[in-house]
C-alpha cells in the first residue's frame, strides 16, 4: 500500500499549486485510498468553514476606521512637499527631460564597462584563502554587530554522517549572543549536539556561536594546516589541509562560503576518521532583549553588573561639592517602579553613573512611559533617558532571506508529543479547557518568575558590598521591597500548586524527596538560588504544556516541576528570614 | 516655438501625463482597496488608528516604487506584501503578542445574514462560525497572516516570497492553521 498524502500536498493540490504530473500523481491515488479522499473532502470543508468565517464573523467585527479617508492626493501633498525650483534646479530637470535616454545609455555602458572589469580582475588574479577569510570575517563583523539591547539568535542544522555505518543523523542548535553572553541552548536528548558541544569545548574553541569568526579562526588552528580554495561559480569553499609533520589525529575542516554575501553556509568539521559534523545556518536574526524568552535571558545576563554604569548616558552636570547619596535614590527608583508594578519584567532599564541613576524608558508604550516619567521626574539624580541611545534596528534582519521574514516554528509533532497530546485531551476534555489550564498555568509561573528576576535586580543595584553604608532607613526600605517580591512569589507558587495537584493526581505523580538546602547566611546568594529553581519549574512547565523540540511526559515533568517548587518556597523562607 | 523648445515642451508634457497617470492610477487602486489593506491590518492586531495611517502609507509606497520605474505585476500583491511587512514590522516595534480584537457587538451578530433550513440550524452555524473566528484571532501572527493573504486570493508563490520562506513551508504553515480552525469549529 503507498503512503499517504501529507496535509500540505493536500492542500497544494486543492489549492492548484502543483505541476500537472504531480497532480496527475495525486489524483491517481486519491482513485484509490479511501483514507486520503476522505481526508481531501473534509479539508475542503475546512477551507469553506474558514472561507465563511472570516466573511461573516471575522471581517463584520473588525473595527471601522476612526477618521475619514483623506483624498489620495492630500496624502501625496504631505508626503512629499514641493519645494520651489530655483535656476539651475529648473534647468537641471529640463537637461534632464532632453536627455534622458543619451544619459541612461551612457550610464548603462560604463556601469557595465565597471562590472567587466571588476569580473574581469577578480577572475585574473586567484582569490587567495587569506582573501577569503578577510571578507568573510568583515561580514560577519557587520552582521553581529547589536548594542546592549539586543541578542542575535543562530539557529544551526547540524548533520552527522558517519563512514563507518554510511548513516546520517540530524540535528538541530538554538544558540544566543548577547554583548555580554553566549548560551547554547542544546536539547538534552540530543546525542549528536551533545558531542558536537564536547568537541568544542575539548578543543577550547572560544565560548561564541557555532559558525562565526572566531570558531572559524580557533577550528582553523585546530586543523594545522593552510587552507586551499576551491572555487565554483557562486561558492568558495576553502579545506583546511593538515600540515605534513603532524603526527596526532588533526581535525579536518572545510568551509563553504558564498561570494556574493561572503557569509559561511557551510562548516564541515571531521573528527579521525569516523563521521562528518556538516553545521548549516537555518535561522540568524537580532531581536530586542525583550523579545527573548526569560530562561534563555537569564542566561545572557551577567549575574552581577559593575556599581558603575556605562559611558553612554549623558550626565548631567551637577554641583562638584554636593553628596550624592545613590542608594538613596535607587531605592526612591525602585520603590516608585514597585509601586506601579513596574518592576516585574516590563523593559525598563535602571543603571548607575558615577553621579545619577539612569531609567531607560525608551522600550515602553507611550502611555506607560508616561505614567513612570511623572512618578520619576523632580526626584534628585535621576535621569530619564527616552531614546535609544546606540539608535537600535527595530526590525530583524535574517541571512538568505527577503527582508520580511517573521520567525515561523514549524515542527511536525513527535510521537510522543502526539501520546502526550491524546492523554492531555482525554484528561481535559476539550482543547479549550487544555488551552485555558495551559495559559492559566503558564501565567502563574511568568508571575513568579517575574517577581524572582525583580529580586535579581534589587540584588544587583545592592549588592553586598554596599550593605554597610545604607543606613537603617535604607535597608529598611530595600528589605521591604525584597519581602513584598517573596509574598508575592509565594503567594503565586501556591497557587501553580492548587492548578497543577489536580493533574498530579490524575496522573498519579509523587513528589520525590528534595535534597536539603541550606541558608547561605545573605538574601542575596539565596534569592539567585530561588530565581534557579524558580526557572527549572518554568522550563519544564512549558516543556509539558506547550510544543516543544523535546516532548516530555506529565510523569516524569510533573514531580520535576512539584520539586523545583517546594525548593523554591524552601529559599524563599530563608530570603525573607535574611531581611526580617 | 524653436524646435528645441517644441521637445522640451512635448517631453515635459508626456512626463506630466505619465505622473498624472500614475496618480490617477493609484487613486482608483487606494479607494478601491483601501478598505481591504486596513481590514487586513486591522486582522494583524493593529489599532484602528494606526491601521489606517499604515493603509495610507502603503498607497502612498505604491505611488513612489511606479512612478520611481519599480515594475510591479500585480499591484494587490504588492499592496498586500508592504502591508504584511508594515504589520510585522509593528509587531516587533510592540514586541508583545499582537491579539485581533473584535468588536463583539451584539446587535451586529444577531443581524448578520445566514442561510439555513431553520433558525437553530442558522444559530448552530453561526456559532461555529464566531468559534473559528474567534481561533483565527488567536492563531499565531505568520499563521495568521499566511491565513489572511490566502484569502485574498494571493497565490502560495507570491506568499511565500512575502513571508520569507519556501512554497512548501507556506503550505504547511497555512495547512496548519486550517487544522487548528477546524478544530475550533468542531469543539
Amino acid at each position: 500500500m503507498s503512503s499517504h498524502l501529507t496535509r500540505q500536498q493536500m492542500l497544494l493540490h486543492l489549492d492548484g499549486e502543483i505541476s500537472r504530473w504531480e497532480a496527475r500523481r495525486l489524483e491517481r491515488h486519491l482513485r484509490s485510498c479511501w483514507t486520503c479522499r476522505s481526508e481531501v473532502e473534509k479539508l475542503k470543508t475546512s477551507i469553506g468553514i474558514v472561507h465563511d468565517a472570516y466573511r461573516e464573523q471575522f471581517v463584520p467585527l473588525l473595527q471601522e476606521p476612526q477618521r475619514p479617508w483623506a483624498p489620495f492626493e492630500t496624502l501625496l501633498a504631505n508626503s512629499s512637499p514641493c519645494a520651489p525650483q530655483g535656476l539651475w534646479n529648473r534647468l537641471a530637470e529640463k537637461a534632464r527631460l532632453v536627455w534622458p535616454s543619451v544619459i541612461a545609455a551612457a550610464a548603462l555602458t560604463i556601469v557595465c564597462a565597471i562590472l567587466l572589469f571588476t569580473d574581469a580582475s577578480f577572475r585574473a588574479k586567484s582569490v587567495s584563502a587569506k582573501e577569503i577569510l578577510y571578507r568573510v570575517q568583515a561580514a560577519n563583523e557587520r552582521r553581529s554587530t547589536i548594542n546592549r539591547d539586543q541578542v542575535i539568535r543562530q539557529r544551526v542544522r547540524i548533520r552527522k554522517r558517519s563512514h563507518s555505518h554510511g548513516r546520517t543523523e540530524e540535528s538541530s542548535l538554538d544558540t544566543w549572543k548577547s554583548r555580554e553572553a553566549v548560551y547554547w541552548d542544546a536539547p538534552s536528548n540530543s546525542p549528536i549536539v551533545k558531542k558536537l558541544t564536547a568537541e568544542y569545548q575539548s578543543h577550547k574553541i572560544p565560548l561564541d556561536l557555532p559558525i562565526s569568526t572566531s570558531a572559524i579562526n580557533a577550528w582553523g588552528q585546530a586543523a594545522g594546516g593552510n587552507p586551499v580554495v576551491v572555487e565554483n561559480s557562486e561558492k568558495v569553499e576553502l579545506r583546511f589541509l593538515p600540515a605534513t609533520d603532524t603526527t596526532n589525529d588533526p581535525v579536518k575542516l572545510s568551509l563553504e562560503v558564498h561570494t556574493g554575501s561572503w557569509q559561511i553556509e557551510r562548516l564541515v568539521l571531521q573528527f579521525g576518521d569516523d563521521a562528518d559534523f556538516d553545521i548549516s545556518e537555518d535561522k540568524y536574526s537580532i531581536m530586542p532583549m525583550n523579545a527573548v524568552p526569560k530562561d534563555v535571558l537569564a542566561h545572557l545576563m551577567p549575574l552581577e553588573k559593575p556599581a558603575s554604569a556605562t559611558t553612554m548616558i549623558a550626565e548631567r552636570s551637577l554641583p562638584v561639592a554636593a553628596e550624592i547619596n545613590l542608594n538613596k535614590t535607587a531605592l526612591d527608583v525602585m520603590s516608585a517602579l514597585h509601586d506601579l508594578r513596574a518592576d516585574l519584567g516590563e523593559p525598563i532599564n535602571v543603571s548607575r553613573t558615577s553621579r545619577s541613576i539612569a531609567v531607560e524608558l525608551w522600550q515602553l508604550a507611550p502611555d506607560r512611559r508616561a505614567e513612570i516619567e511623572r512618578a520619576l521626574t523632580g526626584k534628585p539624580n535621576v535621569e530619564i533617558v527616552l531614546s535609544p541611545r546606540n539608535n537600535p534596528e527595530t526590525t530583524q534582519t535574517e541571512s538568505g532571506h527577503a527582508s520580511l521574514n517573521p520567525t515561523v516554528e514549524l515542527t511536525q509533532p513527535s510521537q510522543e508529543e502526539k501520546i502526550n497530546d491524546r492523554r492531555f485531551l482525554e484528561y481535559f476534555g476539550s482543547l479549550e479547557r487544555e488551552r485555558d489550564f495551559a495559559n492559566e498555568s503558564l501565567t502563574t509561573a511568568s508571575t513568579i518568575l517575574s517577581h524572582l528576576y525583580a529580586l535579581r535586580t534589587l540584588q544587583q543595584q545592592f549588592p553586598k558590598t554596599q550593605e554597610p553604608v545604607l543606613s537603617p532607613e535604607e535597608k529598611q526600605r530595600l528589605h521591604q521591597l525584597v519581602h513584598d517580591h517573596v509574598t508575592s512569589s509565594i503567594e503565586n507558587m501556591g497557587a501553580l500548586e492548587r492548578q497543577l495537584a489536580p493533574l498530579a493526581t490524575h496522573f498519579v505523580v509523587t513528589v520525590p524527596p528534595t535534597a536539603v538546602t541550606y541558608a547561605a547566611g545573605d538574601w542575596r546568594t539565596d534569592s539567585l538560588e530561588a530565581l534557579r529553581f524558580g526557572r527549572e519549574a518554568d522550563t519544564r512547565l512549558r516543556q509539558l504544556m506547550t510544543s516543544t523540540a523535546s516532548p516530555i511526559s506529565p510523569e516524569d515533568a510533573l514531580p520535576q516541576i512539584l520539586a523545583s517548587l517546594a525548593q523554591l518556597r524552601t529559599q524563599l523562607t530563608y530570603v525573607d528570614a535574611e531581611t526580617h | 516655438m524653436s524646435i528645441i523648445e517644441r521637445t522640451l515642451d512635448s517631453n515635459a508634457k508626456h512626463a506630466e501625463s505619465d505622473a498624472v497617470a500614475i496618480e490617477r492610477k493609484v487613486t482608483e487602486l487606494y479607494e478601491q482597496h483601501r478598505m481591504e489593506i486596513f481590514r487586513f491590518l486591522i486582522g494583524q492586531g493593529l489599532d484602528s488608528a494606526k491601521a489606517q495611517e499604515l493603509a495610507q502609507d502603503v498607497f502612498v509606497r505604491l505611488f513612489i516604487a511606479i512612478k520611481g520605474g519599480k515594475r510591479i505585476e500585480s499591484e494587490l500583491a504588492w499592496l498586500y506584501g508592504v502591508a504584511s511587512k508594515v504589520a510585522v514590522d509593528y509587531w516587533r516595534h510592540e514586541g508583545r503578542p499582537m491579539w485581533v480584537e473584535l468588536d463583539a457587538s451584539p446587535a451586529l451578530v444577531d443581524s448578520l445574514r445566514f442561510e439555513g433550513p431553520s433558525p437553530e440550524t442558522a444559530t448552530v452555524r453561526n456559532q461555529r462560525l464566531a468559534r473559528v473566528a474567534a481561533a483565527l484571532a488567536q492563531l499565531p501572527k505568520e499563521q495568521r497572516l499566511g491565513i489572511h493573504l490566502r484569502l485574498q486570493g494571493l497565490r502560495y508563490r507570491v506568499i511565500a516570497k512575502i513571508l520569507g520562506m519556501s512554497v512548501s513551508s507556506t503550505a504547511s504553515l497555512v495547512s496548519t492553521a486550517v487544522e487548528r480552525l477546524w478544530r475550533a469549529a468542531n469543539e
